[in-house]
């Protein structure tokens, strides 16, 4: 369904005063590479791998074991946040996982997740889902608990996205890789979060979709129970992204926008620019739409995959070790994802 | 796993932009399903006489083959804002806490823009909270007016029965239990400080007694054995969900009471998840709550997850029972295990 009166949310004043900020990021990549050569000959595909390099722009990904569920993925990101900045799980003030599909669909993939962390505490746990914004979405949710009573919120993202997905359709089979990432929010004096903003666009709304029970009775009400199993091998759809390109772009403009007029900031005052990398495309197009140059970017696809909620924090995180990311830097981050959801956030570091 | 769980301190709410219920807003499906049509539709053995009598349910709504989750979002959500008086376009966020939605991916909190024909590209995601989800998104509600918005719409639901439908051979343990529904709530600004305390808590303790089990737990080989009960509630315990629901809600009434220095006798009404008649008068014994100040649905619309308890907010507010300015306590229990309530002046 197309929305030719489509317009973004107008800017709209927060009433923020109780601030805060990253207090420790952490990174978890399961230990097994895979490369595309591998997935083409285990898979008897007919790509080379050069050619996929060049249009999604993924080399390798990592894979975790199949006995591994997400919340063994999302516990050592979450483990590494919070033993860094010296803080159990016991005092944090809620948990927030974005996943894929989670070690189940219910209950909440967080509660599992604090077990693993050995918590004795019944904190709020719970997961934010509907794909790559999610985490985005997490820190926007996290900054407003924050900022009415809260002090510290884990924000732990990612898992295993490969399990669940199609092994020969070129464009899910190498795309996609496991991996996880957690940052740690907590109370600060100064403001860290200068802006915030996000928009859906429903136009492309099944460009890109995974099956939820409900979804395997709207497809397959003819089959019988056998045929229909082999869709859980198979969950996400995803039609060619270039169908949304020039709302990519509209969006980056109306994202970049608000979040300027909020932050009273220009792209000049901004140090650096972290993507999704839903595929090498789009963080081109994204940062070319900015006027930013390459190099004031990161890039992980490569090595990485898209590793979908987990791709944002990954970026912070890898910043943050790297020495990327300095004090006193002004971080623009951008989301797209599915639904299409997506916006961006300008911290200051 | 016999961890001695602690249960968190309750918070206070450092809010100086205050909320409050607009409006609420329900989409049920057509078709009522009789305890009848579940024994003769999947040759069960048992009596509608002894299911009424020992689970004390009679009917419940599911949805047919062909009906979309969305649809009955989209059927909530117009009740909701044409209660209102207000266009989706002025919404600033949907939130939406589900059983399962039409897609995992994207979210359909967006599938329902779709739906309503919204013209302005709404903030909306989805969150996975089970049972009590319902406070869950409540509680995100008001901390985002407090932090700006104008007005959030959130949903709560149940859409399973298509599921049942489709696959045939439920659980007869759990069959009769379930029903779908979705709730929309609106949440707006307010000059007046309505919602007095909130609280929730997970306790991970008791994550597998209540579960839906496909997801990333399974291994490949292990799938190949798949059947569609994957796709259904899985209850280890069902005194366990008894008893922790009962407990759950002397703790969340204890806490929020302190918090407001209220007793229980101000509270004008008691709204809870009534995953059966008989978890819901448990929660009134512990808490000390007589049963005119509450509501009960399960005999009509059987647990519908995240819909249950504003289901039965729902019902006070349209039967007139509960007038602008009664003081509430609403709480709801579910899977997780997690529980969450709050105290505000309707």
């Amino acid at each position: 369904m197309t929305n030719t009166k489509y317009i973004f949310p107008e800017y709209k004043r927060k009433n923020i005063d109780r601030y805060c900020e990253i207090k420790s990021s952490a990174s978890y990549l399961p230990e097994k590479i895979v490369n595309n050569e591998e997935i083409i000959y285990r898979n008897g595909l007919p790509f080379k791998s050069s050619a996929i390099v060049k249009s999604i722009g993924v080399e390798t990904r990592h894979v975790a074991y199949d006995h591994e569920s997400d919340s063994d993925i999302l516990k050592k990101a979450a483990d590494k946040c919070l033993v860094e900045y010296g803080l159990k799980p016991d005092d944090l003030s809620r948990l927030i996982v974005n996943k894929f599909y989670g070690d189940n669909l219910l209950p909440m993939t967080a509660s599992i997740l604090q077990q693993k962390l050995q918590s004795t505490t019944a904190v709020h746990a719970f997961d934010i889902d509907g794909g790559i914004s999610s985490f985005l979405h997490s820190v926007d949710a996290a900054s407003r608990y924050i900022s009415t009573g809260d002090d510290y919120v884990l924000i732990v993202s990612g898992g295993m996205t490969t399990k669940l997905l199609s092994k020969t359709d070129p464009r899910i089979a190498f795309l996609f890789g496991d991996g996880a990432a957690s940052i740690l929010l907590g109370y600060s004096k100064e403001q860290h979060i200068l802006a915030s903003y996000f928009y859906s666009n429903y136009e492309y709304y099944e460009n890109a979709t995974a099956i939820t029970p409900l979804t395997l009775v709207d497809l397959d009400q003819s089959l019988d129970d056998k045929d229909q199993m082999s869709r859980v091998f198979d969950t996400y759809k995803m039609d060619n992204w270039k169908v949304a390109e020039e709302f990519y772009k509209q969006a980056v403009v109306a994202v970049s926008q608000n979040l300027f007029l909020e932050s009273g900031l220009g792209i000049n005052d901004i140090d650096l620019v972290l993507v999704t990398e839903n595929n090498r495309k789009i963080w081109e197009l994204t940062l070319d739409v900015l006027g930013v140059a390459e190099d004031k970017s990161i890039t992980l696809l490569k090595d990485y995959g898209n590793t979908m909620s987990a791709m944002l924090p990954l970026l912070l995180d890898y910043g943050f070790r790297t020495g990327k990311i300095q004090r006193g830097m002004n971080i623009m981050l951008i989301s797209h994802g599915e639904g299409l959801s997506g916006g961006g956030l300008i911290y200051k570091v | 796993m016999e961890t001695e769980i602690k249960f968190p301190e309750i918070r206070s709410l450092k809010m100086d932009r205050y909320a409050r219920i607009v409006s609420t807003g329900v989409g049920i499906p057509q078709h009522v399903v009789s305890n009848q049509y579940i024994i003769d539709t999947y040759d069960i053995l048992a009596t509608n006489r002894a299911v009424e009598y020992s689970l004390g349910i009679k009917e419940r709504r599911w949805t047919q083959i062909d009906e979309k989750l969305e649809d009955l979002m989209a059927e909530a959500a117009i009740q909701c804002l044409e209660r209102a008086d207000i266009d989706i376009d002025r919404v600033d966020r949907v939130i939406y806490t589900k059983l399962f939605g039409d897609y995992m991916i994207p979210a359909s909190s967006i599938g329902v823009l779709r739906k309503l024909g919204a013209k302005k590209g709404i903030p909306a995601f989805d969150i996975c909270s089970a049972c009590s989800g319902f406070l869950h998104a409540m509680d995100m509600a008001i901390r985002y007016i407090a932090t700006g918005d104008d007005y959030v719409l959130i949903f709560g639901s149940s859409a399973i029965g298509k599921c049942i439908r489709h696959w045939g051979k439920p659980d007869p343990k759990t069959v009769f239990l379930f029903g779908d529904a979705v709730v929309a709530m609106l949440i707006g600004y307010s000059e007046i400080k309505n919602f007095l305390a909130s609280y929730l808590f997970t306790n991970h303790a008791l994550y597998h007694n209540a579960k839906v089990t496909f997801g990333t737990s399974f291994n490949r080989e292990d799938m190949e054995e798949l059947d569609p009960s994957v796709f259904f509630m899985k209850i280890s315990d069902s005194n366990l969900i008894f008893n922790s629901s009962a407990e759950y809600s002397k703790i969340v009434a204890d806490k929020l009471l302190e918090e407001t220095h209220l007793a229980i006798d101000d509270i004008d009404f008691f709204v809870t998840s009534d995953q059966s008649t008989k978890i819901w008068e448990a929660q009134l014994n512990m808490i000390g709550i007589p049963k005119e100040k509450s509501q009960n649905l399960f005999y009509k619309y059987g647990n519908t997850v995240g819909a249950m308890s504003p289901l039965n907010l729902n019902e006070l507010i349209v039967s007139g029972r509960l007038k602008r300015g009664d003081l509430v306590m609403m709480q709801a229990h579910g899977a997780g295990a997690s529980s969450g309530g709050m105290i505000f002046r309707y």
